[in-house]
């Protein structure tokens, strides 16, 4: 009986190992690579938003409640200035050496500026005509983005409801572009 | 010889699932890895700007997602706009036109060049239903190292063309 085995046994045997077909998944990742290489970039870039100040400077000095804040930076310091009476709030020197701790001190205030204004989100900046670009997109880094170890603000929005502010000044306008 | 003489090796290679089968589990391992990781860091705003080699553009900590908009790349000495040069300092050629009017304030290649491109948009506008409206974004693409003077220039030109919002253009600092 052991011996007794139907013709057909051998072959069954063997066609019971039933494998995926992968060769359609593949081909199809291929080409999705393929489209991703052709249209990706390798690099990230994003923006930084400023209005022009002729449309957005229209009503900022009208609100007395509003902070209007000002910050003039020149090759030494930053200043920060109440834009209505022009009186200075507070001054930054710059360190040459290390120009992101005038900037971390900046950031630190407007921190504080922001926790009493909540819903506050212009400032002016006046560059002087020497200050580089890259101290610039910096300075309007420490002005807008709220840092992941800043402590958080909350802010109310439209229905009342309390939300966690996304950033502290990011409606940058540049005040002296006409001059 | 004798194995081919075998009555039962002889059929053997006709026997179905025998071939020689190529492991593409590693294969596809790579591929979904290489997939995974170009979805990551792929950008979905679809809008593609050219950085000339002459241009380093500063690094922020900035996260917003750049939107279409006509781009203005400026070096410390050149200015293009999409692309096409619209000023050369280092040019003969420039010795002699007229490069700046409204007292120093406002390029005149530059103001040109974006006025023609504001008029062509509205006027494709007005002859396509559906075809984009004129945004008013400047994407400025601008060189770390240019002067507030000089950049100055450039934001005010672009605002007395009809621009009404600049956007610099950044490289991200998040890893």
């Amino acid at each position: 009986m052991g011996n007794y085995r139907l013709p057909s046994h051998r072959r069954r045997l063997l066609e019971e190992n039933p494998t995926i077909n992968l060769v359609p998944m593949v081909d199809s990742i291929f080409n999705v690579i393929f489209f991703l290489l052709m249209t990706t970039t390798f690099i990230s870039i994003f923006e930084i938003r400023s209005p022009i100040p002729f449309v957005a400077t229209a009503d900022l000095k009208e609100d007395k409640d509003k902070l209007n804040l000002v910050l003039e930076i020149n090759s030494a310091e930053l200043i920060l200035k109440d834009g209505v009476s022009d009186s200075i709030l507070k001054r930054f020197p710059r360190d040459l050496s290390n120009p992101m701790l005038a900037l971390d001190s900046l950031h630190q205030h407007l921190l504080e500026i922001k926790q009493t204004k909540p819903d506050e989100n212009t400032i002016i900046i006046n560059p002087d005509n020497v200050v580089d670009y890259n101290f610039i997109i910096k300075t309007m880094d420490a002005v807008k983005e709220i840092l992941k170890t800043d402590e958080p603000i909350y802010i109310k929005d439209p229905q009342g409801v309390s939300t966690k502010a996304a950033f502290l000044f990011d409606n940058i306008i540049f005040g002296n572009l006409t001059e | 010889m004798s194995r081919n003489r075998s009555i039962r090796k002889r059929n053997r290679h006709n026997i179905p699932g025998n071939e020689g089968e190529l492991n593409i589990t590693s294969l596809l391992d790579i591929l979904s890895f290489l997939l995974i990781s170009l979805l990551a860091n792929y950008n979905y705003s679809g809008q593609l700007v050219n950085i000339p080699g002459e241009i380093k553009i500063p690094n922020s900590t900035s996260i917003e997602s750049q939107k279409s908009g006509i781009a203005v790349q400026a070096s410390t000495h050149k200015i293009w706009v999409e692309d096409k040069l619209v000023l050369d300092l280092t040019s003969s050629d420039s010795v002699n036109k007229i490069l700046y009017d409204e007292g120093g304030r406002r390029i005149v290649p530059l103001y040109a060049e974006l006025v023609k491109i504001k008029d062509e948009i509205k006027a494709i506008k007005m002859q396509v239903d559906k075809a984009n409206d004129f945004s008013g974004r400047a994407n400025l693409v601008v060189d770390e190292k240019m002067k507030y003077d000089d950049l100055r220039k450039i934001m005010y030109t672009c605002a007395s063309a009809g621009f009404k919002e600049f956007k610099f253009l950044v490289l991200s600092e998040i890893k």
